[in-house]
């Protein structure tokens, strides 16, 4: 063993070294608290191993499965309304000549700066029993799997959108023009050339709404009344019924439609080969005034209910007595009246999105950086980007419960940091791991090969050579990665419900407990600062890419 | 030859099921400009990259001015490399590129300024050192990355594929630049092409390499004059490959005519051969025989001509045996000629230039 490190130079030996502390971290944080949470749904509550008891226990108790049949229709009902709207929005936004596509494309993507909760309060002042727009409903009631559904199409939209906007942009003109010249239809064009060039974006869209609506936990919380789903389900077991074992075991039927996705979504990545080689021409939409017109009043109208759904909450936000007092006030802002922790929720949240920002990033880029520029060490190299690939699929309140068990085991060596900021950053930069790595991984994998064997030829370390040329070209991936981490983490609540301290209660988490101790218009500010946060960050991270781009355009070729 | 700067001995290695080199050796001596040539796969960068340290070889040693640096990693090794798809770092300007190796105590700013100037003013870029690789054109950030390879005075420098990116007029210029920059440094230098004529003009020696194995040494003469074997015969430069069967010494049948050969060695009577012979070594003779003393001399239709500037390429048919031939005439001689599609004429093949392989011989 020792033979095998001495005959490496030292930058490998560092580079190995690299990946085994990644490999580590992605256990600790990861692995071995989730393989806690399975052992414990073998458990009863004194420890004592009962097997597969808790499992029959729970697909013998009607309430606990029908809440399981309720999160699968409900979220393919999701997928199916948010997929079709976010497909033809997308369309619009990529192949149509309709005006202002800049603004649409922000207009649809504010929902990724806000927590899942926000949506819900706002459709309980539109729909609820004292709503606005309640006579629209003719005596549905919102609550219930109605207002789950518009709730979560909302949340959900703009990740969808992002991913089948990519899709729809690759596209080759000549695939077109071919179609033209054979004389096809508009319609059958779009039928035997766009549908399947999407297609793989669809599939993949599909999963990840899914995926999203199924382990969402706000939503449901807020404006499910008591339609129970399975996120509802564990936090009842967990803190309602202190019943661990039992929170054990709904937290791995949650986890298993969204690894089913996951693994799914893999295979078709898989399957997909590039459509698009080099000397593809990018496709220009032509004009075409019926198609655009309609286009257009649709965009209008999706963007439109987005507006009116963010607005409700702003407005909301600022009512004294809602319905029978309308004038605006501070009065919902002075959290100290709503919830002990008052603004100091708020803060608490900045900090641990800072700090998820900070660490995250920098575990994330080095450690992407190990993984794909280290030589050899081919197993442990793939079973480090499997761990960092894995965190997808686990939904934030099954991480969080793991985190429990996992570290709040009497004399756990890390129990120390239970409690603390320390684990709900630790927590944060592991829910979010792997998007961040992706894009870690893309961006250096743009970078030529061999500038690394240039380095070593002319006798410059790595760690020279990662300060020096990898970090300056990889900055705006830098930057994308570090407001992931910060937008995520100010806006969750699902992973953090678990595991907040006395002293570091989340503004996310106070917007759950003001809304169900009735302080709705408390809720309802909250959920607008951490709206008014995000959207600051974004704001800030966009000026400074744009001075990045401005300083760095000589030598950037885009 | 002199004690060699690199020694290279018995180097194998295997990707799976695949051997990319096959008991490799050779010598080279300091100074020596050498060219890796073999079509693609055949091995050649993968050479390289073993010297280099890039990649590790399976079995066999490698000596450096009797250094064994078989087990050392690149950064212990002493060389420079360049690579086809340049490597230059994008947010550095041509000097801090070139300057880039040019780190730590040995280097105060002076010196390193220095050395810098003098390498652009080498390369002929001291107008550009301010400007970023993307605002240069391929052949410019190609002596970026020669500059910045031989900064630290590496004793070998490595050229991988160098010139392939490049347009062929530049590729040409550059050529030329590099085989002078060579005699003005004398560094031992190893350069990797699948471009014949790039190996030709540049090196002293080549290395022809085929699936893995060295074909053959020699000076670019040497190896277009004597190729050793039918592969080689045909990778470097043109040549009519022709199946023929043993007669009697210095005889042979070509798809029942006879050739005759000045290879006179033994054979048995009906063993299979290949006879190589070059474009070039063709002659074209415009009306019936001029001379019956001429051997190899039969009639033939010219089937297709290529005009290449210099010369024509004209593929002609043999009615006797059904066998066709390209040869290539000079220019003026195909225009005295009048050569045209279905023209007929007499084609002779030169004896003393023909070239002769093994039984089994197979042409790639």
């Amino acid at each position: 063993m020792l033979s095998y490190w001495r005959q490496l130079d030292s930058d490998s030996a560092w580079m190995r070294v690299g990946v085994l502390l990644l490999g580590l971290w992605l256990l600790v944080t990861l692995v071995v608290p989730l393989g806690t949470l399975l052992s414990k749904s073998f458990e009863d509550a004194n420890g004592t191993w009962v097997g597969l008891n808790n499992y029959a226990r729970y697909f013998a108790t009607p309430s606990l499965t029908d809440s399981l049949w309720n999160s699968v229709w409900v979220s393919t009902v999701v997928a199916g309304i948010t997929l079709t709207l976010a497909y033809v929005y997308a369309f619009a936004l990529t192949r149509s000549a309709i005006p202002g596509k800049g603004v649409f494309k922000a207009l649809a993507l504010i929902p990724i700066l806000a927590p899942s909760l926000l949506p819900a309060i706002s459709l309980i002042y539109l729909f609820g029993n004292q709503g606005l727009l309640k006579d629209l409903l003719f005596g549905t009631s919102i609550y219930g799997p109605l207002g789950i559904v518009i709730a979560q199409v909302f949340y959900c939209f703009p990740h969808a959108l992002m991913i089948l906007v990519v899709a729809l942009s690759l596209a080759d003109a000549r695939h077109y023009e071919a179609a033209r010249v054979l004389g096809a239809s508009p319609f059958r064009t779009f039928m035997t050339v766009t549908l399947p060039g999407s297609k793989y974006g669809l599939i993949s869209a599909g999963f990840v709404v899914f995926t999203l609506a199924i382990t969402d936990f706000g939503i449901p919380k807020v404006i499910g009344g008591r339609f129970n789903v399975l996120a509802t389900d564990i936090f009842k077991q967990v803190i309602g019924q202190q019943n661990f074992s039992m929170g054990a075991v709904v937290g791995f039927v949650l986890l298993l439609p969204a690894v089913i996705a996951f693994v799914a979504d893999r295979w078709v990545q898989h399957r997909q080969v590039a459509l698009l080689s080099g000397r593809s021409v990018p496709l220009v939409p032509s004009q075409h005034t019926p198609r655009d017109v309609g286009l257009l009043i649709f965009c209008a109208l999706v963007a439109g209910a987005f507006l009116v759904i963010l607005g409700m909450a702003v407005w909301a936000s600022f009512v004294t007595r809602w319905p029978y007092n309308l004038n605006l006030t501070w009065a919902n802002y002075q959290f100290e009246n709503f919830d002990s922790e008052g603004w100091n929720a708020y803060f608490n949240s900045l900090r641990m999105a800072a700090w998820t920002a900070v660490v995250g990033t920098l575990v994330v880029f080095a450690g992407a950086f190990v993984l794909e520029k280290t030589r050899g060490f081919v197993l442990i190299r793939h079973a480090t980007q499997l761990m960092a690939m894995l965190s997808m699929a686990v939904p934030g309140l099954v991480l969080g419960l793991s985190y429990i068990f996992f570290f709040n085991a009497p004399g756990h060596p890390l129990g120390f940091i239970y409690g603390t900021m320390a684990i709900l950053v630790l927590n944060s930069v592991a829910h979010f791991y792997t998007v961040s790595h992706i894009t870690a991984t893309t961006a250096l994998k743009q970078l030529d090969s061999e500038f690394e064997s240039v380095s070593a030829s002319l006798k410059i370390s790595v760690g020279r050579m990662f300060k020096r040329v990898t970090v300056p070209v990889c900055l705006p991936a830098i930057l994308d990665i570090s407001i992931y981490f910060f937008v995520n983490a100010m806006t969750t609540v699902s992973a953090v419900i678990f595991l907040y301290g006395s002293h570091t209660k989340l503004a996310a988490v106070s917007i759950v407990q003001m809304d169900e101790a009735g302080s709705t218009a408390a809720a309802a500010a909250m959920a607008v600062m951490i709206v008014a946060t995000s959207a600051a960050v974004k704001v800030i991270h966009s000026l400074l890419t744009y001075q990045l781009r401005q300083k760095t355009q000589a030598w950037r070729v885009r | 030859m002199t004690v060699p700067y690199l020694d290279v001995n018995n180097i194998s290695k295997r990707f799976g099921h695949l051997w990319a080199l096959r008991d490799v050796s050779l010598q080279i001596s300091p100074g020596e400009f050498v060219c890796f040539l073999g079509p693609s796969g055949c091995g050649k960068t993968t050479l390289l990259r073993i010297i280099a340290g890039l990649e590790k070889h399976d079995s066999g040693s490698m000596m450096q001015m009797g250094r064994d640096i078989s087990g050392l990693p690149p950064s212990q090794r002493d060389f420079g490399i360049v690579f086809q798809s340049y490597a230059l770092f994008p947010n550095l300007n041509v000097r801090d590129n070139v300057g880039y190796g040019l780190q730590g105590k040995a280097w105060s700013r002076e010196k390193r300024q220095v050395r810098v100037d003098e390498l652009l003013s080498l390369v002929g870029l001291s107008a550009s050192a301010s400007q970023y690789p993307a605002q240069l054109s391929g052949g410019m950030q190609q002596r970026v990355a020669l500059a910045r390879a031989l900064a630290t005075s590496p004793g070998l420098l490595l050229l991988d594929e160098p010139l392939s990116a490049l347009d062929a007029r530049v590729r040409a210029h550059l050529r030329t630049e590099l085989r002078q920059l060579h005699q003005r440094l004398g560094v031992t230098t190893i350069m990797v092409t699948h471009d014949q004529e790039e190996a030709l003009s540049l090196a002293d020696r080549i290395v022809v390499i085929n699936q893995g194995r060295i074909e053959q040494v020699g000076t670019p003469q040497e190896i277009y004059q004597q190729p050793r074997s039918a592969f080689v015969a045909d990778f470097v430069g043109k040549t009519n490959p022709l199946q023929v069967q043993w007669l009697s010494p210095g005889r042979f049948d070509w798809h029942g005519i006879e050739l005759s050969c000045e290879h006179t060695s033994p054979q048995s009577l009906g063993e299979m051969f290949t006879l190589a012979l070059r474009p070039e070594d063709i002659v074209l003779h415009a009306h019936d025989r001029p001379d019956l003393q001429v051997s190899n001399c039969y009639p033939a239709q010219v089937q297709d001509l290529e005009f290449l500037g210099a010369f024509c390429r004209v593929r002609v048919h043999l009615p006797i045996n059904g066998q066709s031939l390209v040869a290539d005439v000079p220019s003026a001689q195909a225009a005295r000629m009048g050569l045209t599609r279905s023209h007929q004429v007499f084609v002779g093949l030169s004896a003393e230039r023909m070239q002769v392989f093994g039984p089994n011989a197979s042409v790639a």
